[in-house]
């Protein structure tokens, strides 16, 4: 028996909360980092459930189109990410503070 | 389902502009890496060869016309498209000239990298603005905003400089997931990604039914929260200012302007092409949008120190005045933010510009006590600030007051007076912090907190000079040494990008009837 | 036809800019030979619609001034997007006798600063500018024109105030600023929304006064989903910028401080021409554009302006400082006006020419009060000059002292509370007279509070001048020939006015007839 789009589109809103409560609450950088990636991966299972129910062949070109891009953000951002790490020894978003106003 | 789709010469053709700037970014690193050191200065020029070989070509397509679309819909080459693409390739170029002097002030030695990765967030610029197919939107967006990280923190071993580039890289990617799930579900409500399609299917559909209200309507507000960041709207600015300050000046100044181009042109494309039928929907969304960051903007503005800080948050603020373009929701509306576009990124790159001349390290040395006594010290960049700021505060005479009094009508002439009513009223909280910058710039002369004069005391008061004849003989040497130390050298490139910058300000101020017909073209209007 | 009206608006800033190449010993000769050219230039706009032959009703109104002077300047206009403003100068009745009183009391401002010696020279360079900016005010008939030169009028004072100001002047600088920026920004709104409005209602965009009077936008405004009539919210987004400059409570507050910090001369002329904007906006262009607009607001107006009379009175009684308690006497006086406008353009049914009483009993109270109230800060000029103090209570007996000082005071101070046969007396009866068919209760309050008005004043006139000597004061001369000069000819004309009040009368006639016209011409029962 198929899983109900209803079910799949559910996951995918529960996912995409968890995401977003992550970043919210989150303090670490990789950790708000991965978050993100749960996210992303809340629309991807969105759009695969659309095309799916839509017949519709949009949805897994987007679905692509998300995970490369995904791909290449890990590559910069751990890249900023590590070069923080190098010049100061904490990473705590909370410390992010020499600009204020 | 089987589509087969056969790509022509013309759907390359559409997109040379894009095209162009990418084979530059490639070349200027291929070279770069085949440069003696001392020669890497001249990239700059390849760069900006690169850009306006670009701009040719977007004429030439303008020129050319024929069908605007290309590639199965997803790119167009309208003239709101070609428009915005001249607007976000005027600003790169403006960016680039004075990227010299800063580079080599900041030490900054991949040079290489840095224009090639400048090229290629003016490549995603352009990719977005000329995107009509949600895919190319996020793509243009990834492809605009992934280099800009990078351009951030690019300032070696500056903690500021990284914790921008963290701070943009964190919440530009949580805003992106935002995005992504708007558009699933519109996605999924409209089964298109096409603009036109998701434009025809809206308006088959109305008035819209209860199953598919609550989708699309949900996946247009998430749309639109993950654009309002990239524009900064309040309440999605958090960022901005950190951002703004932390990245070298030259970056700050392509991001306003470029990155706020995109994606106001991709939003305009989203809600009032595509989204059209359904205006009174979005629309109450978007005048709050407006209103919140006309007023939040400016306030917020009005209470910094730091005129690199400040000018982000009035960045800010112009976000909300072009923000009515899109929230009246009528063709008049677009032309007028267009124009909005054009002026702001030539009187806001103008303002950056002589900020970098003023900076001493990324972030720091742009406190207001720095430009005192600016008018006497060196009377052609203050001038060139004078102009720059009033433009932005919209005195007659600049091309803001035009921009700003297009914005307004367009307002009022859509039955929207309460945005033309908040506008004016922002706008005149704005005179207060540009007119402090002047005054500071002409009418305070003296320089206490100023580093400089601190070190010349300490340092005299080092070599054994008593105190008090440093107080009492010694002030005129200490004002006269100061006053030469504090003269920064102005790079031939940031005296040709600002020279530029202030003719366009004044000439588009007395005469903006040409561009302004232009404007009025791209959106269609007869 | 020689443009007389440019003549006076520019021929000030002439003056400044002579000023600032002539010889430094001779700026303030060259100061009064400018201004007072323009005094007796602005008279020939009284004589000369007399002269010829027209009679009174050759003053004009608004649709037809007796002066009037047209370029054609800012013509922008890109498709649907226009921008049209003329270099439209223009004068009636009711801009007249503004014009002719802000060339007056500058002359004798400039006479009565002949004393300043900090920077004498852009000290009369900025007050012959601030002339400009106050006569272009009063006579411009295009609104984007009057809202430029509303704001020209700033800077001078804003600089005046905080360069020659008192200890506190920077901070009451600003505050005069920034009070007054904010409600023009209200009002710049309101110029761009009624400006549009008229122009997609009618097809033809103008911001001339003759277009914006004779064609009045419809229909209703939706802000926010709250539906609200045009006229009523063009109405109250014009009015803030006036009320802010009148002053109305409760945005009265800049008033005292700037009044404290101003240097004499610029008191006089803050009192004296500068709120005369504000009410000078709220008849001419607030009334004559947005009348139903108006009408529907004329009882909180009516309130408010009751509010103003008393609360004005009240704060003046507990001052201790002269310039304080003359500057909170401002705010009760100008509440007089206020009251009148709103009786003049109130929902009522009554006789037009209760209307027009009380309207005439404004604009004369305008004109009143700017010479009164000159006249009592150019007496606290002198004493202060002397003393260097305003503290009423640290005074005493100065009669004795000071025999020609006191008598132009106590005349100055029985004007001001409104004494028969002086011309606050005239401006107030008219406008209880008019205010009591359609406010009672506000009329009674306000007529209540002369009483007030006459404690606080004769209280602080006892303290100061009555009594024993005291004899921290025994050095102190009386006013000189040269400091008398301004208050005896502000003296004269106060009593011109109350003895002969016609010809003020005569003057405003066809330009208030104009608008009682309006007003009565709307539908009785308002809303």
């Amino acid at each position: 028996m198929p899983v109900p789009a209803n079910a799949l589109l559910f996951v995918s809103a529960m996912l995409f909360t968890i995401g977003v409560v992550g970043v919210l609450v989150r303090r670490n950088p990789l950790v708000i980092f991965m978050s993100i990636e749960l996210m992303l991966n809340a629309v991807n299972l969105s759009f695969m459930t659309f095309a799916n129910a839509l017949h519709s062949v949009d949805g897994w070109i987007f679905v692509f189109l998300v995970l490369s891009v995904a791909a290449a953000e890990v590559v910069v951002g751990l890249a900023i990410i590590v070069s923080v790490f190098r010049t100061r020894q904490e990473i705590d978003v909370d410390d992010f503070n020499t600009m204020k106003g | 389902m089987a589509f087969t789709y056969t790509i022509t010469a013309g759907d390359w053709g559409h997109i040379a502009p894009q095209l162009t700037l990418l084979g530059v970014a490639l070349l200027v690193m291929v070279i770069d890496t085949m440069l003696p050191a001392r020669l890497r200065g001249g990239l700059v020029i390849i760069a900006l060869l690169g850009v306006l070989s670009a701009a040719a070509s977007a004429l030439l397509v303008a020129q050319l016309g024929g069908a605007p679309s290309a590639f199965f819909g997803m790119i167009t080459s309208d003239g709101l498209a070609i428009f915005s693409m001249l607007v976000i390739l005027g600003a790169t170029a403006l960016a680039l000239l004075i990227a010299p002097g800063y580079i080599e002030r900041q030490g900054i030695h991949q040079q290489g990298e840095y224009y090639a990765l400048v090229l290629l967030a003016a490549t995603g610029m352009l990719l977005m603005s000329t995107a009509s197919n949600l895919m190319m939107i996020f793509l243009g967006l990834e492809l605009l905003s992934l280099p800009l990280y990078v351009l951030c923190a690019f300032v070696p071993g500056q903690q500021i400089a990284q914790e921008s580039g963290m701070k943009y890289f964190l919440l530009s990617s949580f805003a992106s997931g935002f995005l992504l799930y708007g558009m699933a579900l519109v996605y999924g409500a409209t089964g298109a990604t096409g603009l036109t399609q998701i434009h025809a299917f809206v308006a088959s559909h109305m008035p819209l039914d209860s199953s598919l209200a609550p989708l699309l309507l949900v996946g247009v507000v998430l749309i639109v929260v993950g654009l309002a960041f990239k524009v900064s709207a309040i309440p999605f600015h958090a960022w901005t200012p950190d951002v703004y300050q932390g990245a070298p000046t030259p970056v700050t100044a392509l991001m306003s302007v470029g990155t706020k181009t995109a994606a106001l042109v991709a939003l305009a494309r989203i809600l009032v092409v595509a989204l059209g039928p359904i205006t009174s929907q979005w629309q109450p969304l978007l005048i709050a949008l407006a209103i919140l960051t006309m007023l939040g903007g400016n306030l917020l503005a009005a209470t910094q120190t730091n005129v690199k800080r400040m000018l982000a948050y009035s960045s800010i603020a112009h976000a909300g005045y072009l923000l009515i373009g899109i929230a009246v929701g009528t063709n008049l509306g677009l032309a007028a933010m267009i124009f909005y576009l054009a002026a702001y990124g030539i009187m806001n790159i103008g303002a950056f510009g002589v900020v970098q001349v003023i900076e001493r390290s990324v972030g720091f040395g742009t406190e207001l006590d720095r430009f005192r006594g600016l008018g006497a010290r060196q009377p052609w960049l203050a001038g060139a600030m004078t102009v720059f700021l009033l433009a932005l505060a919209g005195i007659p005479g600049t091309v803001g007051f035009v921009a700003k009094y297009a914005v307004f009508s367009a307002a009022v002439l859509a039955s929207h007076p309460e945005l033309t009513i908040v506008g004016v009223i922002a706008s005149m909280i704005s005179f207060y912090y540009y007119l402090r910058i002047i005054w500071a710039m002409y009418f305070e002369l003296n320089p206490e907190g100023d580093p400089a004069t601190q070190g010349a005391r300490a340092a005299l008061g080092a070599q054994g000079t008593p105190p008090l004849m440093v107080e009492s003989s010694g002030q005129s040497a200490v004002i006269a040494a100061k006053s030469v130390s504090m003269r920064q050298p102005i790079a031939l490139g940031a005296m040709l990008s600002l020279g530029l910058a202030v003719l366009a300000t004044i000439i588009l101020g007395i005469l903006p009837g040409p561009l302004f017909e232009l404007a009025r073209q791209a959106v269609g209007l007869p | 036809m020689f443009p007389l009206l440019t003549t006076l608006v520019f021929l000030p800033t002439i003056g400044a800019l002579v000023l600032m190449v002539g010889p430094k010993g001779a700026s303030r000769w060259i100061a009064a030979i400018f201004s007072g050219v323009t005094f007796v230039l602005s008279l020939w706009l009284y004589i000369g619609p007399l002269v010829g032959g027209s009679g009174t009703a050759g003053f004009g109104s608004i649709m037809h001034p007796a002066w009037s002077e047209s370029i054609p300047w800012v013509h922008f206009a890109i498709g649907t997007l226009q921008l049209n403003i003329d270099y439209h100068l223009g004068a009636d009745g009711l801009s007249i006798f503004m014009l002719i009183l802000n060339a007056l009391l500058s002359f004798l401002a400039i006479i009565g600063s002949w004393h300043v010696s900090n920077r004498t020279r852009e000290y009369m360079a900025l007050l012959l500018i601030l002339e400009t900016g106050v006569m272009g005010v009063f006579c411009a008939f295009d609104l984007y024109l009057f809202w430029l030169f509303w704001e020209v009028e700033l800077i001078p004072m804003f600089l005046l105030i905080a360069i020659w100001g008192g200890q506190r002047r920077e901070y009451a600088a600003w505050k005069f600023v920034i009070y007054t920026i904010f409600g023009s920004a209200f009002m710049l709104a309101g110029i761009i929304l009624l400006y549009f409005s008229l122009g997609a209602q009618n097809g033809a965009y103008s911001a001339s006064f003759s277009y914006l009077a004779s064609h009045q936008v419809a229909g209703t405004y939706s802000i926010f989903g709250i539906s609200i009539a045009s006229q009523l919210l063009l109405f109250l987004l014009l009015y803030l910028g006036f009320a802010i400059k009148l002053p109305m409570i409760p945005f009265h507050t800049w008033l005292p401080d700037a009044h404290t910090e101003a240097p004499t001369a610029v008191s006089v002329l803050l009192a004296g021409v500068l709120l005369k904007m504000g009410a000078y906006g709220l008849i001419r262009i607030c009334v004559d554009f947005a009348p139903q607009g108006a009408r529907d607001f004329a009882l909180p107006l009516a309130v408010l302006g009751a509010i103003n009379i008393i609360y004005g009175a009240g704060c003046s009684l507990v001052q201790r400082d002269m310039k304080k308690l003359i500057a909170y006497s401002s705010v009760s006086h100008m509440g007089y006006v206020i009251l009148g406008v709103a009786a003049a353009i109130g929902p009522g049914a009554t006789n037009p020419a209760f209307r027009e009483a009380a309207l005439t009993g404004a604009a004369i109270q305008m004109f009143s009060h700017g010479a009164v109230t000159g006249m009592l800060f150019f007496c606290v000029g002198v004493l202060y000059e002397k003393a260097h103090l305003r503290e009423i209570n640290a005074f005493g007996g100065l009669m004795a002292r000071m025999p020609r000082l006191t008598w132009i005071y106590t005349f100055a101070i029985m004007a001001s509370l409104g004494l028969p046969g002086l011309s606050g007396f005239v401006a107030e009866y008219l406008v209880y007279t008019g205010s009591f068919a359609n406010f009672p209760a506000q009329t009674i309050i306000a007529a209540v509070t002369m009483i007030l008005t006459a404690g606080y004043l004769l209280w602080m006139l006892k303290r100061a001048f009555y009594g024993p000597l005291n004899p921290r004061w025994a050095h102190l001369n009386d006013a000189n020939l040269l400091e008398m000069a301004p208050l005896v000819m502000l003296g004269v004309v106060v009593l011109f006015v109350g003895v002969y009040p016609g010809f003020l009368v005569d003057l405003l006639r066809p330009s208030l007839h104009q608008i009682i016209q309006t007003m009565g011409s709307l539908p009785v029962a308002g809303r």
